[in-house]
């Protein structure tokens, strides 16, 4: 999407709740695909999405297109609440289970049984993510976002708001990390 | 392993590319539905963050405005509405059927409830019917129940026009040009309250369905129009699924 439309979008969504839907139908994926990516676990990828867009909706009228883009904004959030996922090991984010009533259909479990099996088969990504897991956060975000969400160091710098030069450095440290803990 | 070697293992490991879409349609829906209560919260937020009226000024008028009202009428509040809506037989069958609460309102010292059958349900037929539920909050029981149905208002050619706009600025964005083929209204259910001369009035929906191709693909939207966005002219695509 263009930047223009994705500003116009943006400014609708501050204003009417379908134009919020539309973003968040164009983000969805991309978001629960680096939360997944991050965790490597089904139920805390969709509790993190959750928050993540429950707090978007919350701050969508406080933001302005600065330095930042909206999916970029989107990535901060996330990388915000990955990091509380983190240092707490146990997340406490709203699940929508309190939202609505606790209740799970019969498609709900079979989605997630179907997404489990699929996640289980990538045994080289558990086996790396493992290792990755055992780096530094700020490490595990810069590797993730270039390697596995293929993330120009330019927009790495936008989303954790650093210069580029120390993303450049930062990816650099974290794969001699890695490579030690594979060692 | 070199740095190199790791950073072609890292490029070309297989990612997972999982979805779950039930939960994204769970999270679109409650998002949906918490916008509206954020969006009340943005309307009044702004004229605190302004500076138009002292902070501490505002507080003090609250303060004694909440005084003086609590002395006069006492704080009906509305979870107690809905309390006592769902001690109500009534109402507990219409739940169970697949009902649920759109709106309470309350105005003087009647609460009301407006219960509207769950998308599914309708869809279904396992609930076709809604009700306007009456509290007497003084005695804390219900005093009346009005049944509701769908509703089925025809389209006007503005509204058609403004059906057509939409989806043709909303699906270019994403998929391609739409070529619709077909616009009619369907069925839709009250889905809010609203106070008028000091009475409760059920706010009318206005729904319709659109068919539309982009490319070889078929898709069928639902577009939603409620009273405040009929007057400017605004209607918004509450869902859109593939017509095979």
């Amino acid at each position: 999407m263009n930047l223009e439309l994705e500003k116009e979008m943006v400014r609708r969504a501050q204003k009417e709740p379908g134009a919020f839907s539309e973003l968040y139908e164009y983000n969805y994926s991309k978001i629960f695909g680096y939360v997944l990516k991050r965790v490597a676990n089904l139920e805390i990828a969709q509790d993190i999405t959750s928050e993540i867009f429950l707090k978007s909706l919350k701050n969508i009228k406080k933001f302005k297109w600065k330095n930042v883009s909206f999916p970029s904004w989107l990535y901060k959030i996330a990388s915000n609440e990955i990091a509380n996922y983190f240092r707490k090991k146990e997340y406490k984010a709203v699940s929508l289970e309190k939202i609505t009533e606790p209740s799970i259909s019969s498609n709900q479990l079979q989605d997630f049984i179907e997404a489990e099996e699929k996640l289980k088969r990538q045994k080289d990504f558990l086996e790396l993510h493992q290792k990755i897991t055992k780096l530094p956060l700020l490490y595990q975000e810069v590797i993730v976002l270039r390697f596995f969400e293929k993330k120009k160091i330019g927009e790495i710098a936008e989303i954790l708001g650093k210069r580029e030069g120390t993303i450049k450095s930062l990816i650099h440290r974290g794969l001699e990390k890695l490579r030690e803990t594979m060692a | 392993m070199e740095i190199e070697d790791l950073i072609k293992k890292l490029e070309k490991i297989e990612l997972p590319e999982i979805e779950i879409p039930s939960h994204k349609e769970k999270l679109k829906s409650i998002l949906e539905s918490q916008y509206l209560k954020e969006k009340r919260g943005w309307e009044i937020f702004p004229i605190w963050k302004r500076g138009l009226i002292p902070a501490g000024t505002i507080a003090v008028i609250i303060i004694i405005a909440l005084l003086i009202s609590n002395l006069i009428f006492p704080q009906y509040t509305l979870a107690q509405v809905e309390e006592i809506a769902m001690k109500n037989p009534q109402v507990k069958e219409l739940i169970e059927r697949g009902a649920e609460i759109k709106d309470i309102k309350i105005i003087k010292d009647r609460g009301y409830v407006l219960l509207s059958p769950k998308e599914a349900a309708f869809q279904t037929k396992q609930l076709e019917e809604g009700a306007l539920v009456e509290i007497n909050l003084k005695a804390k029981k219900v005093s009346r129940i009005d049944k509701i149905t769908p509703q089925v208002s025809p389209l006007t050619e503005q509204e058609k026009e403004n059906v057509k706009k939409t989806i043709e600025k909303s699906e270019s964005l994403k998929l391609g040009e739409p070529e619709i083929t077909e616009i009619k209204t369907i069925p839709a259910f009250p889905q809010k309250l609203i106070e008028k001369d000091k009475k409760i009035e059920v706010l009318p929906e206005k729904r319709a369905s659109v068919i539309y191709k982009i490319g070889e693909k078929q898709w069928e939207g639902t577009i939603n129009f409620t009273e405040e966005k009929m007057g400017e002219g605004k209607v918004e695509i509450l869902e859109r699924v593939e017509k095979k």
